[in-house]
């Protein structure tokens, strides 16, 4: 039977790995190798653990071609959520807020539902009903989804009303208003909120051309509500809601013939035409690119200079290696903050993180200080060193540790795991990489790390955002980035 | 962490919701200062059990299947509500050094290398009532974080080299909270309510000098103030059952005593605040729109709970869609958001307030508007009992949805630790189901119908000036707090 630790719990390797553990120990730090001994590895879940939680998900699909995938649960309350393939980059620039919009009127009114009952419905019966994506500044969309949570007493109430704002939603007039007079406050809020997303920003103008789709300002998405018409809704809608687009992600105790029977009589009305469902493209003048650029802007007050150094992977999660790339980066944070805070302690929150997208992955670094020229060079220090040396066999367990803690703590949250599955099904087709996670992660091992920093930790783009202060003595040439 | 208490799901117009929550995200700040006001938020009550060791210290052990992992929280009572001016800021300075060396891990670097061993994903926080340190890891590793945590809490370092380099950290984080768009409300509106105290309410510190000052001495005297385990409780969920949680637990906390002298932790004499009616005007170029909160004394959660849980059924009944004040303002589109919150965390200074977002030019109308609406809050048929019925089955309904998963349940347990007593978990249910419209009618009459409040208002800047708005609130930052903030400006 296969186990997600079989490879750590065998006892010759157990011994091996103590032991080289505490060599490198003793090598790097004398005084914890004198007072205290590794903690022992331990096997985190029984043999069949991963086994039994496979059983427990089930895939179908309905009279009109929408998958449905299930997840067992013990619990009195159903979790669904919907999901549409409608990329929101793949409209031009002026379109880009229709799927915010269509998704903040569904749920407003629909033909049986007028204007105000359905909120009313559900206050009513308890029912958490959402539609994304929401106002976003500098990610693209690459589907929009309702996310359904309710009491099982009154699930046909909610399968109701979710196949009424799926099926039939009127775009009322009034709320149209409402929601357009509102949104340029709302973009303003969102695009403007916290200094991160400034600097993301910044590092837009030189991730990518002005006129690539993922290049999105406050300005842009301000122009787009400008341009927006009830009509262009009512016509996005009608063009991508379509069976063919669409898929539900379930967790729930009702039986999976139980649930796919509901299902079927709530949603196999919608019809299904087929369309060729376009992949987000790849930012092109980042690849013509070998030197770090730099972007710095002042004007914040405070004494912190907030940097985002920013890189692409080319294949993106599609490709044989996202799950090294995870690793990948939680150890790259790891030593970053080890490196910056611990050791230094010149920044609050230095870090990194990957994030995913269907053919590219952006990674990023990023940290608050007061002293960026200090931060930028312990940042150098760290990418020559997982680029040079071996990462040590403990450190490596310690990693794959805490991404495995993380997991598990994913896939108990039932709203967690229904966008863990709608993404890896959505982007791959199968739940082949969620169910044996564990397994691939385990084979990850150093010299692959080492490999993959060699072949995607480069050509960084850097921005910088702060007080002037700080910001007008820092020189490019002083921003050499390995 | 999710800032707490914002019960917006359900509604799809999501944007006010986000427009909503940066408010709340800076008052409520649960990272740093755990402010203001959840909801009660609820968990299962099953399973739930309260120990109590001989040295005073106060176990809860909750146990759940959800995942095989365990989370670990160490609360004690007491955070900036014990500083003085002098020791401003300082258990937050604290709480960061918990993580930099005992003597079980002697240095940060240890500490670290010894979580990453376990798998332990942790954290702390500093709130005016509390600091906690907290954290999830594989279940098999409970005895190993629970002797790492003992340590922690028993025999912290607090080494000048550490202290030292975890300053610049502290100052880091200081100056990020800094940059919130409304941070000079914030900080000027507890001064005005603290009569000039605002330390004791603001977890992050407000006296700048105190953290770039600070020792190892100082900050042990704030050790020697709240760790103690007559002054702790510890929370277990998860994968483990009662009696191993208390096993673990006695054997490695229950020969620890207090510090010698300790005493126990007083609550701040709640100064004669809010005895007039006063309105401050601020500004940021950041703001996207104009931000009112009308601000009243409130109840206190810890002592009087019956008020607030009837405070929190009044703001919820003020956003149920079925609701006249949601028809009148927020469907019409006349507010981008509004509704009613409270302070439960802050004992010694509770509030509640009504709070918009407005065009603007519609400030001054909205704020009288939304006076006369509350004097209808007490009339029969403008709340619908109905309503406080749904009210309870959504909680009840939360309750289920805790269950189903490990993470809100870590959520839920810590907030609600943060405002409760840990006793409060066993009839929590039953105090909130017992709220009648009689009670929010009588929280209404006794806190807000004619009472002195402040109001404050948050202008975009370029508003502000094309308005020709005086803003007092911005003078005042600057006379009461920006010296505190600026050590050079002084």
């Amino acid at each position: 039977m296969q186990t997600i630790h079989r490879f750590y719990s065998h006892p010759l390797n157990h011994i091996i790995r103590c032991l080289l553990g505490l060599v490198v120990l003793v090598q790097v730090t004398p005084i914890w190798a004198q007072d205290l001994k590794p903690v022992e590895r331990k096997q985190l879940v029984s043999d069949d653990y991963i086994d039994q939680y496979k059983n427990t998900i089930h895939s179908t699909v309905l009279k009109n071609g929408i998958s449905v995938i299930k997840k067992d649960i013990d619990s009195d309350i159903t979790y669904l959520q919907f999901r549409v393939e409608w990329n929101s980059r793949e409209l031009k620039k002026e379109d880009r807020l229709i799927p915010t919009f269509v998704a903040a009127l569904l749920t407003k009114s629909t033909k049986t539902y007028p204007r105000g009952v359905i909120e009313e419905q559900l206050d009513r019966y308890a029912i958490d009903l959402s539609c994304k994506p929401e106002f976003r500044c500098d990610t693209s969309n690459l589907s929009m989804s309702c996310s359904l949570a309710l009491d099982n007493e009154y699930l046909d109430k909610g399968l109701d009303l979710l196949s009424s704002v799926i099926k039939e939603p009127t775009f009322n007039e009034a709320d149209y208003d409402i929601v357009v007079k509102n949104s340029k406050i709302a973009i303003q809020s969102e695009c403007r909120r916290g200094d991160h997303q400034i600097t993301n920003r910044l590092v837009n103008k030189i991730f990518y051309n002005h006129d690539h789709p993922f290049f999105t300002t406050e300005d842009h998405l301000i122009q787009s509500v400008e341009k927006m018409t009830r009509q262009k809704l009512v016509d996005g809608y009608a063009g991508v809601f379509n069976a063919h687009r669409m898929s539900f992600f379930v967790a729930s105790s009702l039986s999976p013939a139980q649930l796919t029977q509901k299902l079927n009589s709530y949603f196999s009305g919608i019809p299904r035409w087929y369309v060729d469902i376009k992949k987000p493209l790849v930012p092109q003048r980042y690849q013509q690119r070998h030197i770090a650029d730099y972007v710095a802007e002042s004007g914040v007050q405070g004494d912190n200079v907030y940097m985002i150094l920013k890189t692409l992977i080319t294949p993106g999660i599609l490709g044989p290696h996202s799950t090294a790339n995870l690793v990948l980066h939680r150890l790259l944070s790891d030593m970053l903050y080890t490196n910056i805070r611990t050791k230094r302690g010149i920044s609050y929150a230095p870090g990194s993180y990957n994030s995913g997208f269907r053919l590219f992955e952006v990674s990023i670094i990023y940290a608050s200080t007061s002293q960026p020229l200090e931060v930028l060079n312990a940042v150098q220090e760290t990418l020559k060193d997982i680029k040079t040396n071996l990462v040590d066999e403990q450190k490596l367990y310690e990693v794959k540790l805490k991404i495995l803690t993380q997991f598990y703590e994913n896939i108990s949250n039932p709203t967690k795991l229904l966008d863990s599955m709608a993404r890896h099904y959505m982007n791959h087709g199968h739940l082949d990489r969620l169910l044996n996670f564990s397994q691939r992660l385990e084979a990850v091992d150093s010299e692959f790390i080492r490999t993959l920093a060699n072949q995607h930790l480069k050509n960084y783009q850097l921005a910088l955002y702060g007080p002037q202060g700080l910001i007008s003595d820092i020189k490019t040439k002083d921003l050499t980035v390995p | 962490m999710t800032p707490s208490g914002i019960k917006a799901t359900k509604r799809s117009f999501l944007w006010v919701w986000k427009t909503q929550k940066l408010w709340i995200y800076l008052l409520l700040s649960a990272v740093l200062v755990g402010l203001s006001a959840p909801s009660p938020s609820w968990a299962q009550q099953q399973d739930i059990k309260i120990h109590k060791l001989d040295n005073g210290l106060t176990l809860l052990t909750l146990s759940s299947n959800q995942a095989p992992l365990v989370y670990f929280n160490v609360n004690f009572f007491g955070g900036s509500l014990v500083e003085t001016q002098d020791t401003d800021g300082l258990v937050h300075f604290l709480e960061h050094m918990l993580f930099k060396g005992n003597n079980f891990t002697p240095d940060s670097e240890s500490y670290r290398r010894y979580t990453d061993q376990v798998g332990l994903v942790d954290n702390g926080t500093t709130g005016p009532n509390f600091m906690d340190y907290f954290g999830y890891f594989p279940s098999v590793f409970l005895e190993e974080v629970a002797e790492l945590y003992a340590s922690v809490a028993q025999s912290p370092k607090l080494l000048k080299e550490e202290v030292d380099k975890e300053r610049t950290v502290v100052l880091d984080e200081y100056n990020r909270f800094l940059n919130y768009p409304q941070i000079k409300t914030y900080f000027a509106y507890q001064h005005i309510l603290s009569g000039g105290r605002p330390h004791s309410s603001i977890a992050i510190g407000v006296t700048k000098k105190n953290i770039e000052q600070a020792t190892s001495q100082t900050l042990r005297s704030v050790y020697n103030q709240i760790v103690a385990p007559q002054n702790t409780i510890i929370t277990l969920v998860g994968d483990l059952t009662h009696a191993k949680g208390l096993e673990v637990v006695k054997k490695y906390f229950s020969q620890w005593q207090a510090p010698k002298g300790f005493k126990d932790v007083e609550v701040p004499k709640t100064p004669d605040y809010l005895q007039s009616t006063t309105r401050y005007n601020f500004s940021n170029p950041k703001n996207s729109n104009a931000t009112i909160h009308l601000i009243y004394k409130g109840p206190t959660a810890q002592y009087q709970r019956a008020d607030y849980l009837a405070s929190v059924m009044l703001s919820k009944l003020l956003s149920h869609t079925g609701g006249k004040f949601h028809k009148k303002f927020i469907q019409s589109g006349k507010l981008f958001y509004g509704g009613s919150g409270g302070s439960s965390r802050v004992v010694h200074l509770p509030e509640m307030y009504i709070y918009a977002s407005v065009k603007p030019d519609f400030v001054d109308k909205t704020i009288e508007e939304l006076k006369e609406e509350v004097k209808l809050w007490v009339k029969p048929g403008y709340f619908d009992p109905q309503h406080i019925d749904d009210e309870i089955r959504d909680s009840v309904v939360k309750i289920k949805k805790d269950k189903d998963n490990f993470t809100e349940l870590m959520k839920d347990i810590t907030q609600t630790l943060r405002i409760y007593p840990p006793e409060f978990y066993t009839t929590r249910v039953q105090e909130y189901s017992a709220i009648t419209l009689k009670d929010v009618q009588r929280v209404v009459k006794t806190y807000y119908i004619d009472k002195h409040h402040l109001v404050t208002v948050d202008y975009n800047s370029d508003d502000a000036e094309q308005l020709g708005v005086d803003l007092n609130g911005d003078r005042y930052f600057q006379k009461h707090l920006s010296p505190l903030i600026d050590v050079d400006s002084e």
